[in-house]
Parts: C-alpha cells; structure tokens; sequence
C-alpha cells in the first residue's frame, strides 16, 4: 500500500515536471530607473554629463545608461551612454551624443 | 597670491582714479589735511553662474534626492549686508547670469537700485546645466563698455569651470586682454558647488581670482572692495595719526569651528581665539584715535588675505573679521608672508605712527626657514619706523616652539582666551 502511494507520488511529480520542462521561465522585470541630466560638460569628442542617481539608489558601474527621447519614455537612438562614475548621489555618464542633443533629452534611464 | 592681488587692485584703482588735488603744504601746527577720495562713479557687472546645483534648488519642488543648497541663498544672504551707499554718486550695476548662455539678469541702473532680489530665485535657474562662463565674462565686458566716465569693475562669482573646457582655456586669455585694455579691474571669486568639477579656469582671466570656502567670505571681499571706493570724508589728520596692520592667524583650528555644525563630541571641534578677538573689539571699539587714523585686518593660513583694506580706524571691528565659517577649511601658517605684506601695506601709509599687531601661534609652515627672513623682517620694520606688538595664543594643534620673538622679542603670550581678549584691548589702548 505504501509503496503504491510512493509510485503514485513519483507519477504526479514526473508529469508535473515534465509538463512544465518546456516552458520558457517568465523573467522577473528589470528595475529600470529613470534619472534627471544636472550638468553637461564638453570633453573632446565626449559630452560628459551628470545625472541625479547614484550608488544610494542603487546605480552600479556595470548598469546600463540610455538616454530617453524627450519626455517620453521611448529610448533615444543613439542615445547609449557608458557610466564612468558612480557617487552617492550621482552618476558621472559618457556620451557621443551632442551637447545640443543631450539638452534635448534630459532623462536617462538606468537598467542592470 | 593676495600679494600680487593687492597689488594688481591697488595700480588699477590708482589708475582709475580722478585726478587728486595739488599738493599742500604741511601747516605748522600738528594737523595736516587729508587726500579727498576720487569721487569718480563705480560701474560694477556681476557676473553670476546659473547653474542650478550652483545656486541650489531646496527651495524648488525636487525630491529630497536631488535637493542641494547652494550658493544663491547664502549670496543674497551676504551681499544684504554688503553696504553700496558710500560709493561715490552716479555709480551703477549691472547683474548677469551664465548658464547655457549669458543673459542680463539686472540693466546697468543706480547701484543704489541693486538689492539681493536682483540674482532672482532658484526656481529661475531650474534645469540650467550648462555654464557658459566665456560668454558671462564677455557680456560683462559688453555692459561695462557701454559706460563711460566711470571706473569699471567686473566681478564674476562661480565655480571657475565652464561647459567647454578647452575653448575657454582659449578665451579667457584674449578676455583678459580686453579687460585691461578697456581698463577694466576685475576682481573674482571661485566657489565649488556640490557638483563641481575641480580646477579653475577663471586663473586664466584673473590671475589673481580668489577661491573661497564659504559665500560669506565673498560678502567680506565685496565689502573691502566698496570701501576702497567710498570717498573718504575730508578730515584733518593728526601728525600723530595711528596706522594699524593687524594680522591674525586665520586657520580654522586657530580661529575655530565650535559653532559650524560639528558634533559637540567630534575630535575636529575647536573653541579657538576668533570669539576672544571679537570680544576684545566689542569691549573695546576703536574709537578715539587720533584724526585720520587707520586700520587694515589681515589674515594668514596657506596664503594671505587682506580682509579690510586699510582704511578709517574705526571700521575696524567685530564685523569686519566675519564668524567662524569665514575661516573654515583652512590651513596653513605663512607667518612670513603673513608679516612681508602687513609690512608692504604700513609702508605706503602716511601716518605718524605705524603699528604691526600680530596674533597668532608664533609659528611659520616653515620655522626653519622663517627665522632668517622674521630677522629681515624686524630690520625692515625698524628701518620703516614700525612697532611691532605679537600675541601668541596656543591652539589645541598648535606647536610649542616660538618664532615671532625673532620679529618682537617682547611677544607676550596669552594661555587663556581671556588674556588674548585683555592683552588685546591692552595693546589697543596702548596705541591712543
């Protein structure tokens, strides 16, 4: 009897694992964080810009740093920017967009 | 540095004078008649960086996140107090403010007509990232121009970086050359904001621009700059005129910092001398000099400042040596320098008496050397007939060994603060 109960068992496991084996696992969403352009400066080639977000609200040096189109929440082509410092309070970003871009589009959004 | 900047400022106004009246002889009597002041007007552009972390926002509706103070407040705050009404008639201002560009914030008008609501408010620097600084300069040149028959004097006030770094390194130099050339007395100050990237490139137009630690010393500046161009009313001096150089130490931890927010437990807190010395001009105002006296207050740390150009002794008050955060962040003991400059500024003073009232630690950033040069030093104010009177009072880093009794050996030294405020008033009295 307990034996059987055993088999029985193991059946309900095999098959629930076996329907779900080829389902792809639903990502957990990313925190995406949006934070405000403080300061612009022009360095060379590079705009050098700085964002209100830092190590305090979570912001690494291996996040990833896209600037939004205007307002909006759609990301800006082109609009890629390379973390190069990380302060408490702030975030020190690098981009090859144009300083009079960069005053277009003053939200940038940070993911992991 | 402040030496070259004495002198820079010194030749400019010089220049920039109206021409004084022929020279009379000396009566016989013990009284002779004193230089009236050029009474030629002042012009004066601000020129202000607007960007927002600068001025600060915690007065606009930001998050907590990205609240920062800044500097317009305490800048209204200071230049409250900064009296204009002494300068001579006609005189004007003009505000601009850089940010993106440069605009002009206030017209030129009667700086009778200037109040600390004419920078505006934080919200009218919201969202400003930029600091065109070369274009601030160049529209403060471009105002001043428009004036004549006045001496003109820009004063730019800002973190010394621009948004384009390279093409002001460019600039500023040919900026520089315009001022002078447009006679021009520029005068500038440097204040980092909590986002500020570090180096100066204001050096590049005002060689002698001067970087503070607090918005409050700016307010001191400006008011020893207006006080130079206040026309001196036209009193008799005496014979027996006293001239006072009186320089202290103006390190933090000698001056004190017990009342900047510092824990009453913090090891970094110091009661220090300031408050003694403030109460020694409290008690004791210096007053009753004979006609025509006059009294500059100088400071040493790492470098030297003139707090209050010479002038009438009796401007020389608690007021004029600002509070505790005037001093804070400071460090040093150029007790040579210190002396060197004191004694350059007594020397072109006409006075029949000249007095050197020195107030500190006794000690040099280099005793070694130092002892050398104080001896110069004594030889040169025994030549210049100038008394020297030291103080020493110890702070709690204060080193024991003693230097100043190669300048005075009949230094006194005062272990309480209450014998720094007495020995103070003291040597005052004495000089009556």
């Amino acid at each position: 009897m307990i034996a059987s109960v055993r088999v029985l068992v193991a059946c309900i496991l095999l098959f629930g694992s076996l329907a779900h084996a080829d389902k792809k696992q639903k990502p957990s969403p990313r925190p995406v964080m949006k934070a405000r352009v403080v300061d612009l400066e022009v360095v060379g080639e590079s705009r050098i810009v700085t964002v209100l977000l830092g190590s305090d609200n979570g912001i690494g040096k291996t996040w990833h740093a896209k600037f939004r189109e205007g307002a909006t929440a759609k990301p800006l082509a082109g609009g890629e920017a390379i973390v190069i410092r990380v302060d408490k309070r702030s975030t020190v970003l690098k981009t090859s967009l144009s300083a009079e871009q960069v005053r277009a589009n003053r939200v940038v959004e940070f993911a992991p | 540095m402040m030496f070259w900047r004495c002198c820079v400022l010194s030749l400019v106004v010089a220049c920039g004078s109206s021409p004084k009246p022929a020279t009379v002889d000396l009566p016989k009597n013990d009284v002779a008649p004193a230089q009236p002041a050029p009474a030629k007007p002042v012009a004066v552009a601000f020129v202000l960086e607007g960007h927002e972390l600068w001025i600060g926002n915690d007065q606009t509706d930001v998050s907590e996140d990205e609240r920062y103070l800044g500097a317009l407040k305490p800048l209204e705050e200071a230049f409250a107090k900064v009296s204009t009404a002494g300068l001579p008639i006609g005189s004007t201002a003009t505000v601009i403010t850089y940010g993106e560009h440069a605009l002009v914030r206030h017209p030129m008008a009667p700086i009778a007509k200037l109040t600390a609501a004419a920078f505006g408010e934080q919200k009218d620097y919201y969202g400003v990232i930029d600091r065109d600084l070369v274009g601030g300069v160049t529209l403060g040149l471009d105002e001043l121009a428009k004036v004549n028959g006045a001496h003109r004097v820009l004063i730019v006030i800002g973190d010394g970086t621009d948004t384009n770094a390279d093409a002001a390194k460019a600039a500023l130099p040919t900026l520089a050359k315009r001022a002078a050339a447009e006679n021009v007395q520029v005068v500038s100050f440097v204040y980092k904001g909590p986002l500020s990237s570090p180096g100066n490139l204001l050096a590049a137009f005002d060689p002698s621009t001067l970087t503070v630690n607090s918005i409050d010393a700016v307010g001191n500046e400006l008011e020893a700059l207006f006080d130079g161009f206040t026309p001196q009313p036209v009193v008799a001096r005496s014979r027996n005129a006293v001239a006072l150089a009186l320089l202290v130490s103006g390190a933090e931890t000698w001056m004190g910092n017990d009342d900047i927010e510092l824990a009453a437990n913090d090891p970094s807190r110091y009661t220090g001398a300031l408050k003694a010395i403030l109460a020694a001009l409290d008690t004791s105002p210096m007053t009753e000099f004979p006609a025509g006296s006059q009294g500059a207050i100088l400071t040493y740390d790492d470098r030297v400042k003139t707090r209050r150009r010479m002038g009438p002794i009796e401007k020389i008050d608690s007021r004029a040596f600002g509070d505790q955060k005037t001093y804070y962040r400071t460090a040093g003991n150029e007790l040579v320098s210190g002396v060197r400059t004191a004694i350059g500024q007594l020397r072109n003073v006409e006075a029949g008496r000249k007095v050197l009232v020195i107030l500190g630690d006794g000690n040099d950033t280099n005793n070694e050397a130092a002892k050398a040069q104080l001896r110069d030093l004594a030889k040169k104010a025994s030549e210049l007939h100038i008394e020297v009177r030291a103080i020493i009072w110890k702070s709690a880093l204060s080193d024991e060994d003693n230097i100043i009794h190669e300048l005075d050996p009949t230094v006194s030294t005062a272990k309480t603060s209450e014998q720094l405020t007495t020995q103070l008033v003291a040597v005052m009295k004495a000089m009556r």
